[in-house]
Order: C-alpha cells, then structure tokens, then sequence
C-alpha cells in the first residue's frame, strides 16, 4: 500500500495572505466608507457581510455539485475531499447568512426570525447540507462514502435556486436588490454601496477560497494519517 | 428481458410483497391513524375547528407515516442478498429506480386512501373542491414524495444506522413538497379550486421532474455493489 505525499500547503498560505488585508479593506468600506442608508441608517452596513457570505454559501454549495458529478464520473478522491471541504464551508457561510439575517431582522422588522420564503428556505437549505455530512459520517468505506455523498451532494443542489429564487416567485417580505427588467439586471441601490457590496463579496470569497484550500489540506492529511495507520496496523499482526 | 418487463416484474414483486407481509401499508396506515389520535388529543378541544389545522393535521400524518414505509423500500432489499439478485440482471438499472419508485407510489396512495376520509370525517371538514382535483393535488404531491423518498432509501439503506438516519435526510429534501401541499390543500378546502396557490402546483410539477428524472440518470452510481 503506497501512501501519497501531501501537496505544499503554499497554495493556502499565499491565498490567506491576500484574503486577510481584503476583508480588512472591505470592513473599512462597509463599515466607515459607504454612506448611510436613508431609512435603515446605520443598520444596513450588516447588509455587505450578510450578501457576502449567501453568495458565498451558494459558491460552495455550487462546487460540492459540480465536484459530486466529476467525482461519480471519474472517481479521484481528490474531487471527493474537495466536495467534503466545500460542504463544510457552505454551512460555515450559510449559518453566518443566517445570523446576519436574523440581527438585520430585528433590528428593522422587530422579530428575530420570521416564517418568509427565501428564511425558509435558507433554513432548508442548510439542514440539506447538514444531513449531507450526515451521511458522510454514516456511511463505511472510502469508495462508498464518495459515491453516496456525491449522490446526495447533486440531489442537495435542488434546494440552492430554490433559496435564490423563493424572494421572487412567492412575493416575501425579503428586500430584493437585484431585480431584473427585460432580462437587464438593475440595482435599486447608491453606486457607492454598489461597489461596497461587490468589494465585501470579492473579501469574502477569496476567504472562502483559502478556507476551502486549507480544509482540503486538511482532508488529505487526515486521509494520509488513516492509510498510516492502517499500514502500522497490518505490520503489527504480520 | 425488455426494460418494460423487467420494470413491471418488480413492481409485481413488490405488491405481492406487501399483500403478504403488509409492512409498506398497512403499518403507515395504521400509524397515520394513530397520529391522527395524537393530534386530535394533544390539540385543545376548539382548536380542532379552526382553520388550517386540519390541514396541518393531515399532512403532518401522511408525511410521517409515509417515511415508515418508504424508508423500508431499500432496506428490505438488503436482506439476503436481494439487492444483488436485481442488480445481476440483464436490464438497465434506471428500470429498477422506476420500478421502486412507482411501488413506493402505489403503497403511499394507498395509504392516503385509506387514511384521508378518517381525518375529514373526525375534523368534520367537508371537500368544497371537486374530488378530481382533489385527487390530481394529492396525487402530485405523493409522486413527488415517492421520487425523493425512494432516491434517500436507496441512499440510506447503504448507510450504518440508514433506518435512524432516513427521516432526517429526507425531510429537507421534501420540506418544499411539504409547503406545497399544505398551500394547495388550504386553497381547495377555502375556494374549491388552486386559484392563487397555482405557483405551487408549478413547484411540484418541477420537483416531480427534477427528483424522478435526475435519480434516473445517476441511479447506476447510487447502487453499485
């Protein structure tokens, strides 16, 4: 039994350092920078993170999909770390999409949590992703593991446009920035904030890149110490 | 052996099955009803009235009734090698999928049909709608449940603890089918028709087809031996 090296961790390394000084810069835009929203008044700043990190869930989630199809096609445990890593990652930004929501909520609806489409189903959606490692945990076997997790990461996908487009179809109380005319996309928002938003996302996904290069880093080693100790395991009874 | 055969010898299998054993009917049903019990005792006694618990009641009941029979359409197929036996034969697997799946569908109408006149008849709520309607609603509803039911045994029944685990990674798969459902019951029981609950049906009709048409193409990859 041959156990493969694991990559350098540099990849990850070098994408911390330039999320790091990215989210800083976007804190400043968000939080001093952009002006304040006319009704909301300062409130509305949590806006920025909490845009930032539902992206960020749905980027994650989208690559637990595509890396699910690749691993069903091609079977490369790299494919399967890489979806085990993405899955974890789209919880961490979807309960924080969740948080940010709920603090927004109260502070301009006066409740915490409310029954409205697109909360709901954001609830959904991470209980899906919840039980998808949920079945990683149950499942034995490497090859086996894989293969259901990847059968079960493509069915979970279903509940990602759902999320997106439950503010639309149903008609919530969910503000809706983005809203299309004609299939052109216009934003219902100050140009400064506009560029806030899209900086404080472009922080936030190289933090979800270097999050998901260390967790990735991490599945390898971990897989490294489980073939180690299998082969320990082997010598011993010889 | 022809696709179709090989798809209509399961189902055949199945319902000879369950007229001997009864496990994929008969408990759900009787299981409903006891939820129904439940319901009925745990609610205080002018709740049962208002509006929207009915419908609450009866969904509730169904949905989880249903998981007992459902879960159990993979599991059953574990014993003694039987997977095995289907998996060896010489037709494409996505005849299997289908087969189970429609089997699961049976036994889930057969269990509301059974269940259902009880829970109107204890509510005392009448159906404004017409019974076609009626019928066409909860048919869409289960074919959705079915097709997502039978794709999580499958996965579920390869997985340690699947019988534990099953309710809890279907649930959030089917909580769309679930809020379907509910809207379109209430809809049909106020005005006797979908009226504004129609976007629903398109969620359903989309769901159905995404939960019967994805397992059929990747179902050879959930099964492998």
């Amino acid at each position: 039994m041959t156990v493969p090296t694991t990559r350098p961790k540099k990849t990850a390394a070098v994408l911390l350092a330039i999320a790091a000084p990215a989210v800083v810069f976007a804190m400043y835009m968000a939080l001093i920078w952009a002006p304040d929203e006319r009704t909301l008044g300062t409130v509305q700043r949590i806006f920025y993170i909490h845009v930032g990190s539902a992206w960020n869930a749905y980027l994650a989630f989208l690559i637990v999909f595509v890396t699910s199809i690749g691993y069903l096609l091609r079977r490369r445990p790299a494919l399967d770390a890489v979806a085990a890593s993405a899955a974890e990652i789209g919880i961490l930004f979807t309960t924080l999409t969740l948080a940010t929501g709920s603090f927004w909520a109260r502070a301009v609806w006066n409740v915490w949590w409310t029954w409205d489409p697109r909360l709901t189903t954001t609830l959904i959606m991470w209980f899906m992703y919840i039980a998808y490692l949920l079945v990683r945990a149950a499942a034995e076997g490497e090859e086996r593991r894989g293969r259901l997790a990847a059968v079960f990461g493509i069915a979970a996908f279903a509940t990602v446009p759902l999320v997106h487009f439950s503010a639309t179809w149903w008609r919530g109380m969910h503000p809706n920035i983005v809203q299309f005319q004609g299939g052109t996309p216009r934003m219902n928002m100050d140009p400064e904030m506009i560029v806030t938003m899209l900086v404080a996302v472009a922080a936030l996904t190289l933090v979800n890149a270097a999050l998901l290069a260390y967790r990735v880093d991490l599945e390898h080693l971990s897989r490294r110490v489980a073939l180690l100790r299998e082969r320990v395991r082997l010598e011993v009874e010889s | 052996m022809s696709w179709a055969r090989a798809l209509a010898a399961i189902v055949w299998k199945d319902l000879r099955l369950e007229w001997r054993t009864g496990e994929a009917v008969l408990t759900p049903a009787l299981l409903a009803l006891l939820l129904l019990l439940v319901i009925v005792f745990a609610l205080p006694p002018a709740a049962a009235r208002l509006e929207g618990v009915f419908t609450a009641s009866l969904w509730t009941a169904v949905f989880f009734a249903g998981t007992v029979g459902l879960g159990r359409s993979f599991a059953r197929e574990r014993a003694e090698g039987r997977l095995w036996g289907l998996l060896l034969a010489p037709v494409d697997r996505s005849a299997i999928f289908l087969a189970k799946g429609l089997s699961a569908f049976l036994f889930l109408a057969m269990v509301a049909l059974v269940t259902m006149p009880a829970f109107f008849a204890v509510f005392g709520q009448r159906l404004e709608a017409p019974l076609w309607l009626w019928t066409a609603t909860v048919g869409l509803v289960l074919l959705a449940y079915s097709g997502v039911g039978t794709l999580v045994s499958a996965v579920a029944a390869q997985l340690r603890a699947g019988d534990v685990l099953y309710p809890v990674l279907l649930f959030p798969l089917l909580v769309p089918v679930v809020l379907a459902a509910v809207h379109l019951t209430d809809a049909l029981l106020e005005t006797g028709g979908w009226g504004t609950a129609r976007s629903w049906v398109h969620l359903l009709i989309m769901y159905n087809l995404l939960f019967w048409g994805v397992p059929y193409l990747i179902f050879e990859y959930v099964v492998e031996v």
